[in-house]
């Protein structure tokens, strides 16, 4: 067949069948409601924003986001992320708000990336929430308990919550005394756990051979709460105290919620130390090979708008918890209806009978097919019960 | 298929010795020998399997989870450059990355390199701020040079001899690469027990690289 693009999609975004949908409705549904119990408000911003919006530390590269032109010849982003958007919107129509701040948001985000695997798609949903104007372990927690409760608010069961802090990180940075180049190299090296760019990086610059050490060990400070005491016995520099008493106070808070056998905790989770300021953390499942949330604490960034608040929050890839929750419950069967109805006239008594029936909280569909062997045979196929009325009462068969 | 640990193996140079390795840490790699055409072989106590696969695709079944760790050249993982966890250089493979060419000779236009790497290329030169043009090509990257096609070439050096066999020499080293063991940052969590067991089965038998 010529390929003419009319029957072809762009790569990275895909279209959902009724089945899907419903499957998608049910579990965002499902979020969205969490999210409010918890008193988090809902917020709408628009896909399309100024691309300076999102130009600073800890932003997105340049090429990863979608652009176009406005009718001035500004540049125009589809967003990346919601977090920096929220801000804006706090900044502005918020800011005078009652703090904290509970927010929250469902919608679509895109990266433009060459490469999908992953799940890194281009078109993608994220949900999320924002806490701001409050800092400390129990805004942390709070956050980081949220998270999980959606993992089990969709029926996921072997999720864990890897949570880390990047404040440890930036402490041994500063006693090493590596500026911020050869930090975020560095950076790279231990988020992808390779102990050898480390050494060969660490030997390149003169770091004592004490400081060195510790830096080499974070790799492997993952695990269980001890990591928390490993570490504390590794340093007396008073940032990564502050840092590791807070990873511990959210520990022991996140316990309180019942938690403790889906908590991990990795310090050598460094992911964009240029953004994040606090605890930080990942929520992943056994069913898939790429993380299904990421947050944490960025208390820097509503400084970027005028606002010295502190913040954190988290966001959630819907599609890939869609697809972890798929992996794990199979696959769910055609989207059918209740009931598919025949009327021998449609008159108001039929077309008033069958509200009645929708307002029962039923799927009706209409048939306009006289032939009764038909209008059975498609009701089967609709999973239905199919019904002939006249003057408004059922017709018996 | 939660508590199998899924290997994804380079076919090629470093089959053997990564059989070899993961037998000295108590993995039964059997089939692994055998010359049969399966693509996905198993260990007989059932806690393994591996896969087979071009090089350059391992970091691939790695970054998607479909395989939990894989082992693969240094050189593959940078031009690849997937979000994986390197835990480990495994020693054997090494060789060099570099640029080589006809000593003395001049390129008219922006450099021509030659490279089955076309992203490691593009970054090293970039980072000295030099334009070059980047010529893909799939295998016998010397030719380029020799015929006309490139200027010089960016490839793996073992011994140098298919280099000197048709003239060239070695004009820059861009980095030391070797077999390394790569993790999916998600089943290295998930996982996190067996991996760790495997690991340190592993590295007890490095040599230099002991434990501590």
């Amino acid at each position: 067949m010529r390929d003419d693009g009319k029957r072809r999609l762009p790569e990275g975004v895909s279209d959902a069948l009724p089945a899907e949908c419903a499957r998608r409705r049910d579990i965002e549904g499902r979020i969205l409601e969490r999210f409010s119990l918890c008193g988090y408000d809902e917020v709408r911003t628009p896909a399309l924003e100024y691309f300076s919006l999102f130009q600073g530390p800890g932003g997105p590269r340049e090429s990863a986001v979608i652009k176009t032109l406005d009718h001035t010849g500004r540049i125009l982003a589809l967003r990346p992320e919601f977090t920096t958007p929220i801000a804006r919107l706090v900044s502005t129509r918020m800011r005078d708000s009652v703090l904290p701040l509970r927010l929250c948001y469902l919608g679509v985000a895109f990266d433009n990336q060459h490469d999908h695997a992953g799940m890194r798609r281009t078109e993608f949903t994220q949900a999320g929430v924002e806490m701001l104007g409050l800092g400390g372990a129990f805004a942390d927690a709070e956050v980081i308990a949220l998270a999980a409760s959606i993992m089990e608010t969709v029926g996921l069961t072997d999720y864990l919550i890897d949570i880390g802090q990047v404040d440890f990180f930036k402490g041994l940075m500063e006693e090493a005394g590596l500026g911020s180049d050869l930090a975020e190299e560095l950076r790279m090296a231990v988020e992808q756990k390779d102990s050898l760019s480390m050494e060969m990086l660490l030997r390149s610059v003169d770091v004592s051979g004490d400081v060195s050490g510790k830096i080499m060990a974070l790799p492997s400070l993952y695990g269980g709460p001890e990591v928390i005491r490993r570490a504390m016995d590794m340093t007396r520099s008073p940032r990564c105290r502050v840092a590791l008493n807070n990873l511990a106070a959210v520990y022991d808070i996140l316990v309180g919620y019942g938690l403790a056998e889906h908590i991990t905790l990795d310090l050598g989770m460094v992911h964009s130390i240029n953004y994040y300021t606090g605890a930080i953390f990942r929520g992943i499942s056994g069913q898939l090979g790429a993380p299904i949330l990421s947050g944490g604490r960025y208390d820097a960034l509503m400084k970027e708008f005028g606002m010295d608040v502190p913040a954190t929050g988290f966001a959630l890839g819907v599609e890939r918890l869609i697809e972890a929750v798929a992996r794990q419950d199979g696959p769910v069967g055609e989207v059918g209806v209740d009931v598919v109805v025949v009327c021998e006239t449609y008159d108001a008594k039929n077309l008033a009978a069958i509200e009645e029936i929708r307002r029962q909280g039923l799927r009706v569909e209409m048939a306009y097919e006289q032939d009764e062997g038909a209008v059975l045979e498609y009701a089967r196929r609709r999973g239905a019960r199919a019904m002939k009325l006249r003057g408004g009462e059922e017709v018996e068969r | 298929m939660k508590d199998v640990i899924t290997i994804a193996l380079s076919k090629g140079r470093l089959t053997e010795q990564a059989a070899q390795l993961l037998e000295g840490a108590g993995v039964d790699c059997a089939q692994l020998r055998d010359q049969s055409r399966k693509l996905v072989l198993e260990d007989q106590l059932g806690g393994f399997r591996f896969i087979l696969v071009k090089p350059s695709d391992v970091p691939t079944y790695v970054d998607y989870g479909v395989a939990d760790l894989g082992i693969v050249g240094k050189d593959t993982i940078m031009e690849e450059n997937r979000p994986l966890y390197e835990l480990m250089d495994l020693g054997f493979g090494a060789c060099k990355l570099c640029i080589a060419g006809f000593e003395g000779h001049r390129p008219t236009g922006a450099l021509r390199v030659a490279t089955k790497y076309p992203n490691i290329a593009r970054a090293f030169y970039h980072a000295r701020g030099e334009n070059i043009e980047i010529i893909k090509l799939n295998g016998s990257v010397e030719l380029g040079p020799v015929i006309g096609l490139s200027d010089v070439i960016l490839d793996i050096v073992e011994s140098g001899g298919t280099l000197r066999a048709n003239g060239l020499s070695i004009l820059e080293e861009v980095c030391r690469v070797s077999a390394r063991l790569v993790a999916n940052t998600v089943s290295f969590k998930v996982k996190s027990q067996r991996i760790k067991k495997l690991l340190s089965g592993i590295q007890t038998q490095l040599p230099g690289r002991n434990e501590g």
